[in-house]
């Protein structure tokens, strides 16, 4: 097997460790400076073995081992390009556009908070709850917070992509996993009680208060509104109802990419099914380190044969 | 695609990828680098503590920095009712000294 593919291996299984690591600090609630760092350094890591010139001169000395060393690494660039190639799909481009626009969204609600009046008609009687948390100051630290969260998660897809050795859509193996995704989650939903989904549709709130507010409002609402708080209404509360729907849109090209590629109709019924999983834990269950530790986990998991789904891999 | 323009996604794509993981680092950095959030809603207590006229504000930042701190909490708590009372004595105040007001009248 030649040296490319070792070091292609030996990546993705530090790709997977690291995933693994992501997901279990995210569930424990900390690190999550440690992880952005390990991850920014292995994106450069990625970046540098990537990085290679498009094409390279001929040896001026053709002799028969400086033409077999020129050919092997040709055959190595060949592949590094089929690696970045995969970036180059226009699903992945709108992928990151849109997310780039989300975060946009967030940190201009987070600088500039809507008036908090607009999101009463939910929580009718409880003025004065609102008017306490429209915070003037900002909080600095929970916007660095944020936003190493969406490099985490966009380092994680982006370098998840460049791997093309495993082809997951085409083994039984993987079929298994995306069943036990399935199943966890259907665990966990069951362990919580549906809220209501009354609010979700006020259009008149387009604006949120802005990042890390969430929790102060939660803090302050009486206890038995407590079981209110899901993710989604977390980026209702903090994004507005742009912020709130606009993820979903942030990831419909992921959908389209993985059923239009997937090989057979099982791999796109249970692509369907692992994704619409992941919409009902984001919009009826309530929102714990848990789910969100289970929901970056498997989208490293899928960002790892999203352009490929069993296309273009290479041959080793 | 042309070829030409297959280079300029190429570059781009890998200057996005190189961007990334300098904001990762950088940011990763910075949040190790900065106090963690619990003494920053300390020392937001503290001042809260020394400044009786702005304690709600201070202690809701402490909140929004520690929001599942029960102590800030029920401090939080306190305070608010105390401000509740002294706003109902300061409304029965001013309505007992308008009616005296209009009794001289």
């Amino acid at each position: 097997m030649p040296s490319f593919f070792i070091k292609e291996k030996l990546g993705f299984i530090t790709f997977f460790i690291l995933a693994l690591l992501t997901s279990i600090l995210l569930f424990m609630d900390c690190g999550i400076g440690l992880l952005s760092f390990l991850w920014g350094g292995f994106g450069f890591y990625r970046y540098y073995f990537l990085s290679v010139p498009e094409y390279t001169k001929l040896p001026k000395a053709l002799s028969l081992p400086s033409r077999i060393l020129f050919g092997l690494k040709q055959e190595n660039k060949k592949y590094i390009n089929k690696s970045i190639e995969r970036l180059l799909d226009l699903n992945l481009i709108l992928f990151f556009f849109f997310g780039m626009l989300f975060v946009l969204w967030g940190l201009y609600c987070t600088l500039y908070p809507s008036e908090i009046s607009l999101i009463q008609s939910y929580w009718a009687g409880k003025e004065d709850i609102f008017k306490i948390t429209n915070l003037e100051s900002q909080n600095y630290f929970i916007i660095l917070n944020y936003f190493s969260y969406y490099f985490i998660v966009s380092l994680m897809i982006l370098i998840g992509t460049t791997y093309t050795q495993e082809n997951f859509l085409s083994s039984r193996f993987h079929f298994l996993i995306f069943c036990f995704f399935i199943l966890i989650g259907i665990v966990i939903i069951s362990f919580n009680s549906p809220i209501s989904i009354d609010s979700y549709f006020n259009f008149s709130y387009l604006k949120g208060i802005g990042w890390g507010k969430f929790g102060v409002f939660i803090t302050l609402l009486p206890e038995q509104d407590l079981k209110l708080e899901s993710g989604f209404l977390r980026r209702y509360v903090e994004t507005g109802l742009v912020g709130a729907y606009g993820l979903y849109v942030v990831f419909l090209p992921i959908l389209l990419v993985l059923v239009r590629r997937a090989s057979q109709w099982q791999y796109k019924f249970m692509i369907i099914m692992t994704l619409l999983l992941l919409f009902a834990l984001d919009f009826f269950c309530l929102w714990h380190s848990v789910i969100s530790s289970f929901q970056v986990f498997v989208l490293a998991y899928i960002a790892s044969f999203w352009v490929n789904a069993g296309q273009n891999k290479i041959k080793s | 695609m042309s070829f030409r323009l297959y280079q300029i996604c190429r570059k781009f794509i890998l200057l996005v990828f190189c961007t990334l993981s300098f904001c990762g680092l950088v940011s990763g950095l910075l949040l190790s680098l900065v106090q963690s959030p619990e003494t920053e809603a300390s020392r937001y207590l503290l001042l809260a503590d020394q400044n009786q006229e702005q304690a709600i504000h201070l202690t809701l930042t402490a909140l929004s920095y520690a929001p599942y701190d029960e102590e800030i909490w029920l401090k939080f708590k306190n305070l608010k009712r105390k401000n509740l009372s002294l706003t109902a004595v300061k409304t029965d105040l001013n309505k007992s000294q308008n009616l005296a007001r209009s009794d001289l009248k």
